[in-house]
């Protein structure tokens, strides 16, 4: 209900690089290109909030239960609980899966990671005696699955109408020899040597969130992290875009109802 | 920086002018000296309300009115449903904060000291509430863990509907009695004084 | 976690902002460490790391003979089990440390799956896709005053440098598949690409732009607003990163962080192993090797 859409998948460019033959991926982008991004708010009606996520194989769907009041102890700010699953069938290993399955390490390191990310901007001092819960659920993770996690889960939190001081989008730059890889899919990301994972608050432009694996040299790390926040900042546009969209949407059924 | 443009979309972060020259309203937070929008909606600019104050920035909020997401605040006026009561307090259940209707519900207290404003030691809980009754209260205080404290300790505040043992919405008698108009019992109750 | 009120937090970054520490170091100071090797006689190889007399980390490596993973048939195994003890903080009583544990081992296996260890872990294959040594690392939080990551990285690293293993031989079967392998209990070696072995240097934000510290007490720590834990190879490579807390940092100052993270990594990588080849040789050597103690 009342969900935009973005039409036909939404293409990123890149600035910059030329394009050249070798410098085409295996899915045609260039190194520096992000994949199509489709995003959607409110689609799930039973949530305060939502937001859906897709770049290229990842799909995220994310929801926000709450403000409610919290069960357990008082608390002068509210909590934040967060709560990260890849679906069996996601194309992941690792992932726990069924509901009521205790989470696996990963997930759990991720869902904790994600909780300071989105705490770094949402005011939970507004929200006392409160817990807000994000719930993110990862359909299929073809690459950069928890940096979409972030991005999916700030949509969600905007479109709760939950205070935030920021924007934040999540972001993976993949390391393949010397090459940076923006946005890697699932196969460059197996083949890399490393991987840099960033989550970006945009109006701030703090990292919020740092997330290395494998081998990365050092200016190639301090390069990686620059050409996330970029791609970050990208994403953060069209994030905008959408809960933009999705605002005069709501405001113009609002007025019908308010005559 | 001048204000943004009013009626112009904002999401949260934006900044939407300076602190020293507009006050911070509903969704718009200050972050040292820059005002942020907090929620997806439009920038509207009320004009300041006497001389020396600042004009004020909020945020209509495109999905819900003003005030989203409601939590009970001190000081707000809130309707509620009596769901226990014992010799020291009622326990009832927040359903509606400032006219709005909430998503979710929020637990609350009448304490016994906290039910009228004469003779609090004299209070009967049973004298005052009963199960399945709606209250008008205040909110006066967040509370211990389970719940907030809310007050009817004022003419206006207390039952505005209850039904007696027999199943019949009663009709107020006076501040402490109300009436079944079916059986003729008088039930006491504490009463709200209608405004 | 320790608890400070918003004046000793105000005095700690106001002193930051100055480049100034309560103990008097500089910013990228680091306290003195005291590592000693070999201190469990039950284990194949061990390590004890305090660093300011506050922070301590026992770490004890007990090997195995297992068979390698599918993925990594080439490879050996290397385990992590961290225990935060009640010892350590109020806090890790019950389930309390669960948390810090876990987190720990996650950044143990990252550095420690890092392509920078490939030849490490293939030094522990035995016969590929059969036999390998699997090293169980243990690694108890004794007591915890801030940096329990450097310390407990370095711990690991020191134990792996003096693990010795059995020596063993592999009997060729008949068919390729039925080599045997029997372990010979009398002959030991070291490991040689030990010395691949990564630290962890986290740097922790002070919440102004450029003011970061590293090897930070509990008190620095409580009061920091990120900080960033690096794995640094002995070739100045990253090899797997973490970041912790919500303030954030900015670009530049995250840049300069892991310069220089990567920077006190390399100086802390020489100094210990500076120290541990006069250990390893003494030890060789048979000269007397006077014990430091538990309470020294």
């Amino acid at each position: 209900m009342g969900a935009i859409t973005y039409g036909p998948l939404v293409r990123i460019d890149g600035e910059g690089a030329k394009t050249k033959e070798r410098d085409v991926r295996e899915d045609g982008r260039r190194w520096d290109e992000l994949r199509p991004i489709y995003m959607r708010v409110g689609m799930l009606s039973t949530a305060t909030g939502s937001g859906y996520f897709e770049g290229g194989g990842t799909k995220i769907f994310c929801a926000v239960h709450g403000p409610r009041p919290s069960a357990s102890n008082y608390t002068i700010d509210g909590t934040m609980h967060c709560d990260v699953r890849w679906a069996q069938f996601s194309g992941r290993e690792g992932a726990a899966g069924r509901q009521g399955d205790s989470m696996s390490e990963e997930e759990r390191e991720l869902s904790s990671s994600l909780q300071r990310t989105l705490a770094s901007a949402v005011r939970l001092e507004n929200y006392p005696k409160c817990r807000i819960d994000v719930s993110a659920f990862v359909l299929e993770d073809g690459g950069g699955g928890f940096a979409a996690v972030t991005t999916a889960a700030s949509l969600a939190l905007a479109d709760a109408g939950v205070e935030m001081t920021d924007i934040m989008a999540g972001s993976t730059v993949a390391v393949i020899g010397k090459q940076l890889v923006v946005d890697p899919s699932a196969r460059e990301e197996a083949i890399a040597d490393g991987t840099v994972r960033v989550g970006f608050a945009s109006q701030r432009a703090k990292v919020t969130d740092l997330m290395q694996n494998g081998e990365v040299d050092l200016e190639q790390f301090r390069e990686a992290i620059k050409v996330c926040c970029t791609a970050s900042a990208q994403v953060c546009g069209l994030m905008k875009e959408c809960l933009v969209k999705k605002a005069k949407k709501w405001l113009k059924k609002r007025g019908r109802s308010e005559m | 920086m001048e204000s943004l443009r009013s009626d112009m979309y904002v999401t949260p972060g934006e900044r939407v002018g300076e602190a020293d020259k507009f006050e911070a309203g509903y969704g718009v937070c200050q972050i040292n000296n820059i005002l942020v929008a907090t929620l997806v909606g439009t920038l509207v600019q009320e004009k300041s309300k006497g001389f020396g104050t600042k004009p004020t920035l909020k945020i209509k909020s495109a999905k819900y009115s003003e005030g989203h997401p409601l939590l009970p605040d001190i000081g707000s006026k809130v309707t509620a449903k009596v769901i226990r009561v014992t010799p020291r307090a009622a326990s009832v259940e927040i359903l509606v904060i400032d006219g709005k209707p909430v998503r979710e519900v929020f637990k609350g207290t009448i304490n016994q000291q906290d039910v009228r404003q004469t003779e609090v030691d004299k209070v009967e809980i049973y004298k005052c509430f009963a199960l399945g009754d709606i209250v008008l209260a205040e909110v006066i205080s967040l509370g211990d863990r389970h719940s907030y404290f809310l007050s009817t300790a004022k003419n206006e505040l207390g039952v505005i509907h209850a039904k007696s043992k027999a199943g019949v919405v009663m009709m107020p008698v006076n501040w402490q009695e109300m009436l079944c108009p079916a059986t003729n019992s008088k039930e006491f109750r504490k009463v709200a004084k209608e405004s | 976690m320790q608890f400070l009120s918003d004046a000793e937090c105000e005095y700690i970054r106001n002193g930051a902002k100055d480049g100034i520490r309560s103990d008097g170091r500089a910013m990228l100071d680091i306290r003195p460490v005291t590592l000693e090797t070999t201190v469990l006689p039950t284990a194949s190889g061990s390590a004890r790391v305090r660093i300011g007399k506050v922070t301590d980390i026992l770490v004890g490596i007990k090997p195995e003979v297992a068979e390698p993973s599918q993925d990594f048939p080439d490879e050996g195994i290397i385990s992590f089990t961290v225990e935060c003890s009640s010892l350590a903080s109020p806090d890790f009583v019950g389930r309390g440390g669960a948390d810090l544990s876990a987190e720990l081992g996650q950044l143990l296996t990252r550095l420690y799956t890092s392509p920078v260890t490939r030849e490490l872990r293939r030094s522990l294959s035995i016969i590929k896709g059969k036999k390998c040594w699997i090293l169980h690392i243990d690694a108890l939080v004794l007591d915890s005053g801030g940096n329990l990551f450097g310390a407990l990285s370095l711990a690991v690293r020191a134990a792996l440098r003096v693990v010795i293993l059995p020596r063993v031989i592999v009997i060729p079967g008949e068919a390729d598949d039925d080599d045997e392998i029997e372990v010979d209990e009398e002959e030991f070696k070291m490991l040689e690409r030990s010395r691949d072995a990564p630290i962890a240097v986290t740097l922790a934000s002070q919440g102004d732009r450029g003011i970061y510290m590293a090897d930070c007490t509990s008190e620095e720590e409580s009061c920091a607003t990120a900080s960033i834990t690096m794995g640094v190879s002995p070739l100045g490579k990253s090899c797997g990163a973490v970041s912790a807390g919500t303030g954030g940092i900015d670009l530049d100052t995250l840049s300069s962080m892991l310069k220089d993270a990567a920077q006190l990594g390399l100086e802390i990588l020489d100094a210990t192993d500076r120290f541990l080849k006069t250990d390893i040789d003494n030890r060789m050597s048979g000269a007397p090797i006077v014990p430091i103690g538990f309470f020294s």
